[in-house]
């Protein structure tokens, strides 16, 4: 027989415990190395506070984040109408199908040079990369959605008096709802990747930049707080994006229980 | 003798390209038959012969090669909710909590008054759902999933249904469960019911008449008068006249050919 609780099974002590290790592992590490080459955490928390005090990370991490946003929430908002007529109609779905299968192997990265010489070197041309880069995942998850629609959901809502339309907004869209969130976190995902590249080629801020610029004045310490910041900022940005779905979408979680 | 509900006529399905020579499986051949108005009638046969194509046709789901389905003397080619199709698969929508389910079809026909949501109470009062109205499909047991869907048809008042082996995927005891409260059902709503189901048990246990249908082609080759008494209950499978019965049914199946044209599932029930 088990014990009731073990403080094997508690998950925070597991974590602390994780990230004490982790700690020690990169102190003992960076003992062995000049702080130039792998600085230690003492020397990169420093750097953090130096940073949180005049200001500048926020200003790095903000721009970086509402960069992200933007082209996420509008590729979305593109993707999500396109996979849906794309997957309900097979006319839509012959036509830009073509150019779906083209364009999503063809990384966003190398647009960056293209998208500053046709959008500048302002906020647009980053937001349309994101764009870019959001909408084929989202478009081809919420195909898959519309397409794995169960046949039986639907001859079900037809004998009990649906229509058409009805079936697609009552039927077709929630059962899509897991497949374009699950597009939509991924897309989050490769937002990140997008913004760094864009970021070092051509920006004035973002965390990005941070990265880049701070190899120039051979500040290690603050290449660590720029690449540390990207992980808690898409750690937060996940977390905000799953309570919200737990929040407001959570009877289209079903897909997540049933299988 | 009452009145031809469902009245089918010379049904004939073939998949696939009928026109090449050797294309073409053809699942039913030539299939007529009278549904009575109030009556539970059992189609009964084995896997593969075709009972689910006959009643997609008759739901509208399908259309027939050759032949046609009239309702009340009507002629039909498309689902209405005046038959009611339950399902193997309970075919619940998993976003939406049992109620949500129930009340699908009077919201998709714009009947959400007070007297839908006191009819949908009533239903799930009769079905034994009370105290799990609230909860979603995968939160409810094999059974409780399948009364929800007997209820969400129900509450669009049809009087046909439809049932493709609607309990062969519970186990023994919630299928007999199951067996006992649609009985019931039909008692106090007295819909005409088509049944399908390969249990012999079950087709005798529930129907004033079993057609008995051959594998590929699937044809009709029997009909069997149920003449046991209702309200039925589960001391009838003892009797004689119910062994009687299930004796001949026994005896038509051990004639038949066993799947003829085996490896091609496809389309056709299972």
């Amino acid at each position: 027989m088990r014990k009731g609780f073990s403080y094997y099974d508690n998950v925070y002590l597991a974590y602390a415990f994780s990230l004490a290790l982790f700690f020690l592992g990169w102190a003992a590490l960076a003992s062995q190395t000049t702080p130039l080459f792998f600085p230690s955490p003492w020397l990169v928390l420093r750097a953090f506070k130096e940073m949180i005090a005049d200001g500048s990370l926020w200003g790095h991490m903000e721009i970086s984040f509402f960069r992200i946003l933007a082209g996420w929430a509008i590729g979305s908002g593109l993707g999500i109408p396109l996979g849906l007529l794309m997957g309900d109609i097979r006319f839509f779905r012959n036509l830009f199908n073509p150019y779906i299968q083209f364009f999503r192997f063809i990384p966003p990265i190398s647009f960056v040079t293209l998208s500053l010489i046709w959008f500048g070197m302002g906020e647009t041309s980053k937001v349309v990369l994101i764009i870019y880069t959001t909408i084929f995942i989202v478009t081809v998850n919420t195909i898959a959605g519309v397409m794995s629609v169960s046949a039986i959901h639907q001859q079900a809502a037809r004998c009990l008096g649906a229509n058409r339309l009805q079936i697609f907004i009552k039927v077709i869209l929630p059962s899509t709802v897991p497949f374009l969130l699950t597009g939509m976190r991924l897309a989050m995902g490769n937002s990140f990747m997008t913004i760094v590249s864009a970021e070092m080629i051509a920006a004035e801020k973002g965390l990005g930049f941070l990265i880049f610029t701070s190899r120039l004045f051979m500040q290690t310490e603050k290449i660590f707080v720029g690449i540390i910041s990207l992980g808690i900022l898409g750690f937060a940005v996940d977390g905000i994006f799953r309570f919200t779905i737990h929040k407001f979408a959570r009877s289209y979680l079903f897909f997540f229980k049933e299988r | 003798m009452s009145n031809v509900k469902i009245d089918v006529r010379g049904l004939c399905k073939v998949f696939g390209s009928p026109d090449k020579p050797g294309g073409g499986t053809e699942v039913l051949k030539d299939i007529s038959f009278e549904i009575r108005e109030g009556e539970i009638l059992c189609l009964l046969g084995p896997s593969g012969c075709g009972k689910t194509t006959v009643l997609n046709i008759i739901a509208g789901f399908q259309n027939p090669t050759r032949g046609e389905i009239l309702i009340n003397g009507k002629f039909v080619n498309r689902p209405g909710p005046d038959r009611g199709v339950i399902f193997q698969e309970h075919g619940l929508f998993p976003w939406r909590t049992a109620l949500q389910n129930i009340l699908f079809g009077p919201e998709v026909m714009g009947r959400k008054g007070p007297e839908t949501l006191a009819l949908a109470d009533q239903y799930i009062d009769l079905i034994g759902l009370r105290g799990f109205q609230n909860h979603f499909p995968h939160e409810l047991s094999g059974g409780m999933q399948q009364r929800v869907s007997i209820a969400r048809v129900l509450v669009n008042q049809p009087d046909i249904l439809l049932m493709d082996e609607p309990f062969g995927k519970l186990d023994a005891q919630t299928r007999a469960q199951m067996q006992v409260l649609l009985l019931d059902l039909w008692e106090k709503v007295r819909p005409t019911i088509l049944f399908i189901t390969h249990d012999i048990d079950e087709a005798i246990f529930l129907g004033d008449r079993i057609f008995i249908m051959s594998v590929r082609p699937g044809r009709v080759i029997r009909e069997i008068e149920v003449k046991l008494n209702r309200p039925r209950d589960y001391d009838i499978v003892t009797s004689a006249d119910y062994l009687e019965i299930k004796r001949t049914i026994l005896g038509l199946f051990r004639e038949m050919p066993i799947h003829p044209t085996q490896g091609q599932e496809q389309g056709a029930g299972q």
